[in-house]
């Protein structure tokens, strides 16, 4: 700014057309792009047709060998159904939970402003830390869900809520608890914009409150409701810090998702090779999913 | 008050219940002493509420003069302090420089037709398409060579990487929904371009700004896994390593010193997200291959 009031940058500037201007800022954004994802990807995705290990050896060129392994690998096969669960778990529940708190946040009621700071906050604190407040929740030494429940009196002793069967929806609970927010104020976003006289009409045409949600409502919502399931699904899918915190992929494998997965090859059994052909692969699955909803939400009206 | 408005303030109670449950398991803790915490069923309220726990946490002395060993080494309750430290220099710092590059290069977007823009656009986002963890083996072999692990520029330039592209697609909804007239009498008043992007356009679009700034904040205070594997067992260990680091044990062992130092870490966040609650809510995502660039030149 200082720069600017003596002139000289600003001559220089002045002499360039529209586009030339346009190159000289986008200049540092692109080589941020070159530099720290789009060459990282190459490198990842060329990483993922080699073997690489941590034993010092240069990466040696396989081909699509590992991407053959990891097709028939059973541990990537039941990753991949424990992906899904997950996904399964928080797609639904954040857009239930989601459109729920939105249709009550739109609500003019006094109150409405602390509500709206409220609900926004567990979406500002971060992954990891949400995998420690539930931690807190759920452990079966001093969880307080289950003093809950002891207070209440409907258990007798302490149970462990994060086992073998529960501990995925548990965790995909954790993640909804932290990722609805963004959820519901898309969908508050949409809610805001229909026309209040569409419902009066819908009243008077004498449709009750449900019939008025599905012809008035949803018909404003196809949109968000496309966002909000590619990005519950791509976030889902990606979801790592609260798994390392909450459970560790455990008990039994049972929440070890693809990106966990990667995780452990990668860090534990130091095959980086095969970590980066399963991100490739569940990029691949993350595409495929997200490309079903453009296609069924597209055809419906 | 009729029978609607009583339904709704229910369901305002039941959502409050959702959110502020979860707050309050882990506040709750980091206020009692150990041997309390251990209670069935729980103590809803401490007996001897007190904040030790979080005096120890950052390295202060207790009542009787003790620090806080947590059975390690004494060195291991200082990383925290520190990590807080180093996790608000990083964050501040990428905060700063993000919304500088990416309101630059947003401009552009917004306003100008250039060579490959709708590519770059595609590019920013396939950023969000890979699993952070196929980013990290590339990012490891760079930064050894570059020797930037463990270093607060390693770490800001990795949280540039990630936020940029975010902040940048923002932005661009932004500064295309501001009026291009504007612009143009600047330029006919004899304003030059940067002149005209620094004092017109950047100041209109100051919430927007507010709300990219706490966003990246956000997203750079809390990341955890770049900060696991670049910087933890370094002089820049950010703030997510050195409280998971002693959790894995303490959630049995120490539950209070973890929830307290829980609680340090997210005392920010509440902060920022209580205030800034309008800038971050009022973010609207628009689809920048729509946005319709001025044809001829502006002025």
């Amino acid at each position: 700014m200082v720069a600017l009031k003596s002139g000289h940058p600003e001559s220089s500037v002045r002499r360039l057309t529209d586009r030339q201007f346009a190159y000289l800022l986008v200049i540092p954004l692109v080589a941020f792009e070159f530099a720290l994802v789009l060459y990282p990807m190459t490198q990842s995705f060329l990483i993922s047709l080699s073997t690489y290990d941590v034993s010092g050896t240069k990466p040696t060129f396989v081909g699509l060998q590992n991407y053959v392994d990891a097709f028939f690998d059973p541990y990537v096969q039941r990753a991949t159904v424990v992906s899904m669960q997950f996904a399964c778990t928080v797609v639904a529940l954040s857009v239930l939970v989601g459109l729920g708190v939105a249709l009550l946040l739109n609500e003019e009621l006094r109150g409405r402003a602390i509500v709206r700071v409220l609900a926004l906050l567990p979406w500002a604190i971060p992954e990891f830390s949400v995998g420690i407040i539930f931690s807190y929740i759920f452990s079966n030494v001093l969880g307080t869900l289950n003093g809950l429940l002891y207070s209440l009196g409907l258990i007798r002793s302490y149970t462990s809520f994060l086992n073998p069967d529960l501990a995925v929806y548990i965790v995909a609970l954790a993640f909804v608890w932290h990722y609805s927010p963004l959820a519901s104020f898309f969908f508050l976003g949409a809610v805001q914009t229909i026309p209040a006289d569409l419902y009066k009409q819908a009243k008077i045409d004498g449709a009750g409150m449900v019939r008025r949600f599905r012809v008035v409502t949803l018909r404003f919502l196809r949109y968000p409701l496309l966002i909000v399931l590619v990005l519950a699904t791509v976030e889902a899918l990606r979801a790592f810090d609260i798994i390392f915190v909450l459970t560790y992929g455990g008990p039994a494998g049972s929440t070890s998702t693809l990106s966990y997965l990667i995780y452990t090859e990668t860090f534990r059994t130091l095959q980086m090779g095969y970590g980066a052909t399963i991100s490739w692969y569940l990029a691949l699955v993350t595409f495929i999913v997200t490309s079903l909803y453009f296609i069924l939400i597209g055809r419906w009206r | 008050m009729n029978s609607r408005k009583i339904l709704i303030y229910a369901c305002y109670v039941l959502l409050a219940i959702w959110i502020i449950f979860p707050i309050y398991s882990i506040a709750l803790y980091s206020f009692m002493p150990e041997i309390e915490t251990l209670a069935a069923p729980t103590h809803w309220i401490p007996d001897n509420p007190n904040i030790d726990a979080y005096i120890l946490v950052l390295g202060g002395k207790g009542k009787g003069g003790e620090t806080w060993l947590g059975g390690r080494p004494l060195a291991q309750s200082e990383p925290f302090k520190y990590g807080l430290l180093n996790s608000a220099i990083v964050a501040t710092a990428t905060t700063l420089i993000a919304v500088l590059v990416s309101s630059c290069g947003a401009y552009a977007f917004a306003r100008f037709n250039f060579r490959a823009r709708n590519a770059w656009l595609v590019s920013l986002l396939f950023s969000r398409m890979l699993p952070a963890t196929a980013m990290i083996i590339p990012y490891y072999v760079m930064f050894a060579t570059w020797r930037l692990i463990g270093t607060h520029i390693g770490m800001i330039i990795t949280y540039l990487a990630l936020s940029i592209p975010l902040a940048t697609w923002i932005l661009i909804g932004y500064f295309s929904s501001l009026p291009v007239d504007v612009e143009k009498a600047a330029r006919i008043d004899g304003c030059g371009r940067l002149e005209t992007l620094f004092r017109v356009v950047i100041p209109m679009a100051g919430s927007g700004l507010a709300s990219v700034a706490v966003i990246v904040w956000l997203l750079s205070w809390g990341e955890f896994l770049f900060a696991l594997v670049l910087s933890a067992g370094t002089p820049a260990q950010l703030m997510p390593p050195t409280l998971t680091a002693f959790l894995a044990p303490l959630v049995v062992q120490y539950p209070t010193y973890a929830a307290a130092a829980t609680m340090i870490s997210l005392l920010p966040v509440i902060v920022v997200a209580t205030v800034f609650q309008r800038y971050i809510t009022r973010v609207k995502i628009v689809d920048p291959m729509v946005i319709t660039v001025e044809k001829g030149p502006l002025a």
